[in-house]
């Protein structure tokens, strides 16, 4: 029978609790040095000489109680207040901070950064960037056009971006000058514009499509086979069509919905139209809080917004 | 923009904490907008009144995200259907309502709700009487014909009908609602304001000692019988006296809460034939359930189609995300206070513009509690940095610091919890909150409840099945107790295959030495190996802390600023910080067998404290030198007793002096406390 041994160790006046507050404070993993400094005087022992090896024997007893995590080398160990895993995430965030980047030059640096000091191993950092692609968290846009490397980012693919490099290398081939593009795409948008009191179409997912450009909607690089509109209709009738009490409030699971719909809509076609009925305010959705416990299987069934979130349940608004 | 920084630092920030943990704390005063889920709230409405009129039982299930505001709606339900006007006697009663949160172990769900149910039918109204005892006056003036205010009915019944009437009219209302003896005798009791507290306990379903049940004049009744189908029996009780037009509205939240694991489908199943027991035994019950939309699927898929046409017979319904002009009404609302400091031209929902709002209710809208924290943080930020009242396009910050909310957090609970800790709470606490704990020390355990018959309660299971331990709770009568342990020593260790049995017993009741034949079973067992172990009440305490925490994460109604914290965060949070008393506990439960013949196990104790508890039991306050004469102790063994007994301050009271006092140290039951009235 195994034994359960949770302990709390204290040397002198020392205690855990004195170490992992200090390394609460620490932006990355610290040296036993870094974190004695930080420590009231007054704990420590004197001669100062002991305060080190003593400071180091008591973060090895928070590492085995799982409430400091050691990183690097044997002979040059560090410690953090977290497991490598959020460290690795965290360094992976704060370089899409300043906006997109492909995927080496977002796991370059990091995988620079942990292995320079032998903190943890390069296939860490790549196991870290998939959970966090995995869990919404950063989002893979497709490659500028011309391009092949697709686009990590924290935020939603922005249409702009895209159109501008686009006018930038049309300029270049056509000899058009950038204004003169720009009046002839302002020509054509005010062509084909909606109706006046139309509503703007609604916000499009942004995994691996770009959603919209700007009021129109653009079509998936595989054609769906129906309109968005028509994707809507069918929608609002397959939610009465699984649950008839939907009409009076009650939800409808995605999951059903889905499986109602497979032969007529893919995933993408889908989860557009469930978004834009959202945006219309047609729909209701209802967000699932245990989303990041569930596997990449039954999360494929959710819907996912250009926040990251997961809806599981829809209901109509018609009763709000 | 400077004036408005330099207000709004002299303002206190209306929107913190202010959320809705339990119904029964709404008050008339908190604000509320009616358009908010409206929809929801009349089909509620609608239920009870064709309830009453036309004796129909209605189910209603609400669906909605975390924080979307289901356990306010019933607040807002709550705040409607109980009369809590200065005259609440002059009217008869026309419905009566309980709340129920699920926070409690699926295997003793009916016990809970019966406790729940009768902890709110007795729960003291800011006036008058409470609903037990107007739904039994009620019943008697209809048998006895009366007509007029209940209160003068009641006054003049009093003065002028002979004693043995009353009797008569009780035995009236039980063969015309088949009501069992032993409840109409209680009703007996209750109506002459007699053992009242007493009555509360066994309404609730309290161990009761020996000598309550003889006041009650109750027999010791069948302790052979599945306590949870004499808890169904009580709540049948409870239906038929409310009677025909009186229906009984009983709000269950946090049914994911009996989870014990995110995929536990079981204990939906259990919830289902609840409620299916419920609906088919009375005619007009109206069940409202309260479930977390995220756990929709799994709940189909647990619960038999037949349940689930009875728990939504009348509507399911959803709490949909606010939309704009919802969030705004709702904004404005909790910001009225700042009303008399709010610039002459600024709008409603000042100091937010909207683009502020439009930013806290996103594309596709958002919950309540997502609006108000989203809020709350742009006021502080407002507040405390002048360059934030420029228009920002970031995401709003998170908390600061969630190592720190949850250190927080637990301190509250836990205080909370050693607050309200009672011997009544600790069948309970310990049923609910071992499988917890163990799933926070030892995840690889396996924990089943035992199967019906069986003597312990549950059974754990190591990993590769390497070894058994058993947990039998010790809590209930006296002579339930010596029942149960005299079989367990008949089955222990021969037939249980068990590598270990714990029995554990709350500390606060210790056995009594009279109890003879309940030692003799007791001392058997341990003469084979089982460990018998007195759980402090400050153990106790910590592990109802751990249960409800884990509970309100599994139902999504843990929530640190706008994040939803779910189970498997307060699991890693509570691996790394649990209570050196949980540790202790755990470990005697998963480790290899460390029990010795004989040992008691008592937490800091000695057998002579155990006496003393037992002897003060009775007394409850006494001189130092009777007790030692009480309990025949004298001499060193005196000084030593009196020392231990100062510092065990959860279980006894000293006051030195001239003469020395002692007293039995309890807190105040806030059931007890719920009783209009004390005996």
């Amino acid at each position: 029978m195994s034994a359960i041994k949770i302990h709390t160790d204290t040397v002198g006046g020392l205690t855990i609790k004195h170490l992992v507050k200090a390394l609460g404070s620490a932006a990355e993993p610290k040296s036993v040095n870094w974190v004695k400094d930080q420590l009231p005087r007054s704990l420590l022992p004197k001669p100062s000489s002991q305060a080190g090896p003593m400071v180091e024997a008591l973060l090895e007893s928070a590492v085995q109680a799982s409430q400091v995590w050691k990183y690097g080398k044997p002979d040059k160990a560090l410690y953090w207040h977290s497991a490598p895993k959020v460290w690795v995430q965290r360094c992976l965030l704060e370089k899409l901070t300043g906006g997109v980047k492909t995927r080496s030059g977002v796991i370059g640096p990091v995988v620079k950064l942990a292995t320079v000091e032998g903190l943890i191993p390069k296939s860490h950092v790549e196991a870290a960037l998939k959970e966090l692609i995995d869990e919404g968290r950063i989002l893979v846009h497709p490659a500028y056009i011309g391009g092949r490397a697709k686009l990590l980012s924290v935020r939603p693919a922005d249409p702009a971006d895209y159109l501008t490099r686009v006018m930038e290398q049309l300029s270049q081939k056509l000899h058009v000058s950038p204004s003169d593009l720009t009046a002839i795409a302002a020509k054509l948008t005010l062509e084909d514009s909606p109706p006046e009191g139309a509503r703007p179409a609604a916000p499009m997912p942004h995994s691996e499509g770009m959603g919209h450009v700007g009021t129109r909607e653009v079509e998936n690089s595989s054609p769906p086979s129906i309109s968005s509109e028509e994707a809507r209709h069918r929608i609002l009738d397959a939610m009465l069509d699984v649950n008839p009490a939907a009409e009076s409030g009650d939800i409808v699971s995605l999951r059903e919905l889905r499986e109602r719909l497979d032969n007529s809509l893919d995933k993408v076609s889908f989860d557009q139209a469930i978004l834009e009925l959202a945006a219309q305010e047609k729909i209701a959705l209802h967000r699932d809080d245990f989303a990041s416990t569930k596997t990449d299987a039954e999360r494929e069934v959710l819907v996912r917004d250009e926040q990251g979130k997961f809806y599981n349940v829809v209901s109509l608004r018609t009763h709000s | 923009m400077n004036d408005l920084f330099h207000l709004l630092k002299l303002l206190p920030n209306p929107l913190l904490g202010s959320f809705v943990g339990d119904p029964w704390t709404v008050r008339d005063a908190d604000p509320d907008v009616s358009e908010i889920h409206r929809p929801v709230f009349r089909t509620c409405l609608t239920a009870v009144e064709e309830a009453r009129n036309a004796s129909c039982s209605s189910g209603i299930v609400i669906h909605g995200q975390a924080g979307s505001g289901k356990t306010h709606l019933i607040g807002r339900l709550r705040r409607k259907l109980i009369d809590d006007s200065r005259t609440p006697q002059l009217e008869r009663l026309s419905h009566a309502f309980a709340y129920i949160k699920l926070n409690t172990n699926a295997g003793s769900l009916t016990r809970h709700v019966r406790r729940s149910v009768a902890v709110d039918l007795l729960r003291s109204q800011r006036h008058g009487w409470n609903q037990f005892e107007r739904m039994v006056i009620s019943r008697l003036m209809e048998v006895a014909e009366g007509e007029g205010d209940m209160a003068g009915f009641w006054e003049y019944f009093l003065e002028e009908r002979a004693e043995h009437e009353l009797d008569g009219m009780l035995q009236q209302l039980q063969a015309s609602e088949n009501l069992s003896p032993a409840f109409v005798r209680v009703l007996g009791w209750l109506i002459r304001k007699r053992h009242l507290l007493d009555v509360a306990g066994w309404l609730r379903g309290d161990p009761l000692s020996e000598a309550a049940l003889v006041r009650l004049d109750l027999g010791a009744g069948n302790d052979n019988d599945d306590p949870e189908l004499q808890s169904l029996g009580m709540l049948l009780d409870f239906m038929r006296l409310a009677g025909a037009k009186v229906p009984l509205v009983l709000c269950f939240d946090q049914i994911e809460a009996l989870q014990t694991s995110p995929n536990d489908v079981e204990s939906f199943e259990r919830f289902g034939h609840l409620m299916t027991a419920l609906a088919n035994a009375d005619p007009n019950l109206v069940l409202i359930s309260c479930l977390q939309s995220s756990r929709y699927d799994l709940l189909k898929q647990a619960i038999p189609g037949y349940a689930i046409d009875r728990i939504q017979s009348r509507a399911a319904m959803s709490l949909n995300p606010l939309l704009l002009e919802q969030a705004r009404a709702l904004l404005a609302l909790r910001l009225a206070p700042l009303a008399e400091s709010r610039p002459a031209e600024a709008s409603g929902i000042w100091p937010f513009t909207d683009s502020d709002l439009q930013r806290f209710v996103g594309s596709t809208g958002c919950s309540a509690r997502e609006l108000i924290v989203a809020a709350a943080q742009r006021f502080e930020a407002l507040r405390m940095d002048e360059r934030a009242i420029e228009p920002i396009d970031r995401p709003l910050p998170m908390v600061a610091n969630p190592a720190q909310w949850f250190e927080d957090e637990w301190e509250r609970r836990e205080a909370a919890a050693r607050q309200a800790n009672t011997p009544e709470a600790t069948a309970e606490i310990l049923s609910d909150g071992l499988p917890r704990l163990i799933g926070v020390v030892a995840p690889d355990w396996k924990v089943s409840p035992a199967q019906q018959g069986v003597a312990f309660d549950y059974i754990l299971t190591a990993p590769n099945k390497e070894a058994q331990v058993g947990i039998k709770i010790c809590e209930g009568p006296p002579n339930g107790l010596q029942a149960k342990l005299k079989t367990l020593a008949t089955l222990h260790p021969a037939k249980t295959n068990l590598q270990k049995l714990v029995l554990l017993r709350d500390e606060r009741i210790p056995i009594s030495k009279t109890a003879k034949k309940t030692l003799e079973h007791l001392d058997v067992l341990q003469k084979n190996d089982a460990l018998f172990r007195q759980v402090a009440p400050q153990t106790l305490a910590a592990l109802d802390a751990l249960r409800q925490l884990l509970s309100d994460a599994a139902a999504g109604d843990l929530a640190c600023g706008a994040e939803t914290i779910d189970t498997d965060c307060v699991l890693a949070w509570l691996r790394n910080h649990l209570p050196d008393s949980l540790k202790e506990l755990a470990d005697v439960l998963v480790t290899q067998q460390g029990g010795t013949p004989g040992e008691t196990g008592v937490d800091g104790g000695s057998v002579f404290l155990s006496s003393l508890q037992e002897w003060l039991s009775e007394k409850c306050i006494a001189r130092w030198s009777e007790a030692l004469e009480g309990i025949d102790v004298g001499g060193k063994q005196a000084d030593a007793l009196l020392a231990a007994a100062e510092q065990r301050t959860d279980l006894f009271g000293v006051i030195r002096g001239e003469p020395t006092v002692v007293f039995s140290s309890r807190m105040a039951s806030p059931h007890l406390a719920s009783t209009s009235t004390s005996s």
